[in-house]
């Protein structure tokens, strides 16, 4: 196990720290970056562009240990302050500090920032229905994703008890990695349930090949009828939207930074029209333009105040809208920079392209995001 | 919903006159035979006999290629492309299999028709056909007639006639000349390295060229090179048959998209080429590497909008089988905008290709024009497909995501879509703006 120097600052934050300071958060960014350099890096290598599968449960168990990745249990170091831990419930500093360890972690490896993102919502749901769970990777979040959330408000459930051959469930996809244990999010006839596999016995995976984060995306059926709902309030569900909305909008906000950065340094070296490319004007104006938007989208991600799960939601689908957009064409055009190298796996860029691309279309593509958004403008 | 719609023109039109009845469109039939039937008769008969092919040998391959393209033997599918007349299409009958007419009036429109059929299946697989083309170009277009009468009049003949293929690929790109060998301002500071040796009988050509499409599997390779010692001008086109001394294909690339086509290093050491396998006259490479360029970019805008309408094809397939709450999404009034939208995009790239292939030579800016718009337009249409599908949109099996991996590399080969800006504007510079310079 890497000695982290800030572990010292999460034993004080178990000494009682209750809420986080703009330095708080900064070294949690340090924590990160450094966990990204001593091991995450490992994760990526020339013969694993999407990722070297096999070590991620040790990396998931580190980042567990260190408090990155948040655990439903008390005496985890994350359960406070990790990503979505219990904390983001009530301070919108340990929101803001969450999305800086997605976008963190993303720079270096998108596919294993969302594993963290999806295990910190499942992890929090969890501390919200006061279940503890203290596995190493537990969770594989699922949830019916064929449409989107406003339409799947209209999905009734005919009963608590869900057979196995039930339409809503007899296909559902979900992401994680080597699960133990699944949520599943759906709409009750009374609201929201939630429904908790505590054994992978229930549950038969089978991995779907993707566009981007490969490796974490599964289709999933049932061997037996499910009564294991918990109900779940409106407002968790608003607030679990919310977040996965957010950290999607971190994450590719980490990926635009991170691909900005190689073509920067990819045009200061590289020769073309008797110059470092840098000087080319066609050049510049995909950079500048990546500049622009990456700023641009970390304003808008950032610009929330208050916890209000309805306002918080409201922030979210904008942000997921314009800021996954705005940082899919930050990465395209840093590709654009690289020419056919950008298409090779080599320089590591087509990677966050289709990362960026798949990150932009699930859990509410732009299409149904601008839907969503005008409703809820009208429902108002 | 549309078609018992009692308003509806085709409905409603009974209660007209007898002419105006006829000068109704009462036809059922696709836009895509609305668009067949503004070709020339011969040309329509290549776009049937292209989409027949596509959906017969290369849809079935699509996805198991894409996902291991190593294993992957693609003889026997150029064989059956060579034996379609797919191979021979850039010449003419009697040596090539072209409608000669319709040649007569535009050289590229028949190979970009069936460019855009094969790549609406696989942009991987459409790139391994097409790309033989790409390495006969110069043959066909050094003009030389000894160079016909050496080298392209015998391969045609073997593949039109006797259904032997042989497979070419074009050589120009280098580790540290990517898109300075494709535009005339950057070339003058190039830093090409093959070099090409003077010696009795001959050259010596050294060096390494990268990206080459269809490198490893090519039997003939028209390979760019200066002469030692001289610049870009000097540049000069030779055949290099494989098996010649000294002559290696290095790394096959891993690229994003378009996987089925290798993109290969191809080693020179020491590789004597005979003075009869100069193709073209010495140091007329330059030129005919442009020229080359300028023929083949309406092709590869026809690929990118292959790639498009194959993502819209299984977007509108999705939704069709997809129902909610007892309604198909394709009766969902938002998704029908959004594909109608796309249908716009694909008819205005189309009309722009085509509109480009319209003169019997390609001309510089056009075939850059119908380039650059298609793939940018191709890249959009494939993200829409991709968000109304939602969740499954990034799924392999529905081949909506490998499009997009697809037509994102049209942006970048044959020029970068910013190199293909300047060609535009040199051609405009040295025209439109050349002419109100002298009245000024």
């Amino acid at each position: 196990m890497i000695l982290y120097a800030s572990l010292s600052m999460n034993r004080d934050m178990e000494e009682g720290m209750d809420s986080l300071t703009n330095s708080d958060i900064v070294q949690f960014e340090l924590l990160t970056n450094d966990f990204c350099k001593k091991s995450l890096s490992q994760f990526i290598d020339e013969h694993n562009p999407d990722g070297n599968f096999s070590i991620l449960p040790y990396l998931i168990d580190e980042a567990c240990s260190i408090g990155i990745i948040t655990k439903a249990h008390h005496n985890a170091s994350g359960y406070d302050y990790g990503i979505w831990g219990k904390q983001t419930l009530t301070s919108t500093d340990a929101i803001i500090n969450s999305l800086s360890m997605l976008s963190v972690l993303a720079s270096t490896c998108a596919s294993f920032a969302f594993l963290a993102h999806i295990q910190g919502l499942a992890a929090n749901v969890l501390i919200q229905s006061q279940i503890e769970n203290n596995t190493p990777y537990p969770f594989l979040s699922f949830y019916n994703e064929l449409l989107p959330p406003q339409y799947q408000a209209l999905i009734h459930l005919p009963s608590n008890t869900l057979k196995v051959n039930n339409p809503f469930i007899a296909q559902l996809y979900g992401f994680g990695y080597n699960p133990c244990y699944a949520i599943v999010c759906l709409p009750d006839t009374s609201g929201w349930s939630m429904l908790y596999f505590d054994s992978v016995q229930t549950i038969l995976l089978q991995n779907i090949k993707t566009h981007g984060l490969r490796g974490l995306y599964y289709k999933a059926r049932f061997n037996s009828d499910i009564t294991a709902t918990i109900p779940v309030s409106n407002h968790t569900i608003e607030l679990l939207f919310a977040f996965f909305w957010l950290g999607i909008a971190a994450i590719s906000i980490g990926i635009a930074q991170s691909a900005y950065l190689k073509a920067f340094n990819y045009a200061h070296q590289r020769y073309q029209r008797g110059s470092v490319i840098k000087n080319i004007e066609s050049v510049q104006m995909l950079l500048g333009s990546s500049k622009a938007k990456i700023e641009t989208a970390k304003n808008t991600l950032f610009s929330f105040t208050a916890i209000d799960s309805n306002l918080l939601l409201k922030h979210a689908a904008h942000s997921k809208l314009t800021v996954t957009t705005m940082c899919s064409q930050v990465v395209t055009d840093c590709l654009q920079v690289f020419g056919g190298y950008g298409y090779m796996e080599d320089f590591g860029i087509e990677k966050k392209f289709r990362d960026i691309n798949t990150l932009t279309t699930i859990g509410g593509s732009p299409f149904f995001m601008k839907q969503f958004i005008a409703q809820m403008e009208m429902e108002e | 919903m549309f078609t018992d719609n009692y308003l509806s023109l085709r409905n409603s039109k009974k209660s007209l006159a007898f002419l105006g009845k006829l000068l109704v469109d009462s036809k059922y039939q696709s836009l895509w035979e609305y668009d067949t039937k503004l070709l020339p008769h011969k040309v329509q008969k290549w776009r049937r006999k292209a989409k027949t092919f596509s959906q017969l040998y290369i849809r079935p391959l699509s996805r198991s290629v894409d996902i291991d393209p190593y294993t992957f033997d693609p003889n026997p599918l150029i064989q059956e492309a060579t034996r379609w007349g797919f191979q021979t299409i850039i010449m003419p009958f009697p040596l090539g299999s072209a409608a000669l007419f319709p040649y007569l009036r535009s050289t590229t429109l028949q190979v970009a028709v069936i460019a855009e059929e094969f790549a609406t299946e696989c942009g991987g697989l459409a790139l391994l056909l097409l790309a033989h083309h790409l390495g006969v170009a110069p043959l066909l277009l050094s003009g030389h007639i000894p160079t016909w009468f050496k080298f392209l009049i015998p391969m045609y003949i073997k593949g039109a006639w006797f259904g032997k293929p042989t497979t070419m690929a074009f050589a120009i790109t280098e580790p540290d000349a990517g898109s300075d060998v494709e535009d005339s301002i950057g070339a003058k500071d190039a830093h090409t390295q093959v070099t090409a040796t003077p010696v009795k009988g001959g050259f010596i050509l050294n060096g390494t060229k990268v990206f080459i499409s269809d490198g490893s599997i090519a039997n003939r390779v028209t390979v760019f090179a200066k002469i030692k010692g001289q610049g870009i001008d000097s540049w000069t086109c030779f055949l290099v048959e494989k098996g010649m001394k000294g002559f290696s294909v290095g790394r096959r690339e891993k690229k994003m998209g378009q996987r089925a086509s290798d993109a290969s290093e191809l080693i020179f050491d020491n590789v004597f080429v005979p003075k009869r396998n100069i193709v073209g006259k010495l140091k007329g490479g330059w030129p005919l590497n442009q020229n080359v360029l300028n023929y083949s970019r309406p092709v590869v805008a026809a690929m990118a909008l292959g790639h498009a309408r194959g993502a819209f094809e299984r977007a509108l397939h999705f939704c069709n089988l997809h129902a909610y709450m007892g309604k198909k999404l394709i009766e969902y009034n938002e998704i029908q905008y959004e594909l109608a939208d796309m249908l716009i995009k694909l008819m205005s790239i189309r009309m722009i290709i085509w509109r480009s292939c319209a003169h019997f030579r390609a001309v510089q800016s056009l075939s850059s024009i119908a380039k650059v718009y298609a793939s940018d337009m191709a890249v959009e249409v494939c993200k829409q497909a991709m968000e109304i599908m939602g969740d499954q949109g990034v799924a392999h099996e529905w081949g909506v995501e490998k499009a997009l991996r697809d037509a994102r590399l049209t942006q970048i080969y044959e020029g970068t879509n910013q190199i293909n800006r300047y060609a535009i504007i040199e051609h405009q510079y040295t025209t439109d703006v050349a002419i109100y310079n002298v009245i000024s």
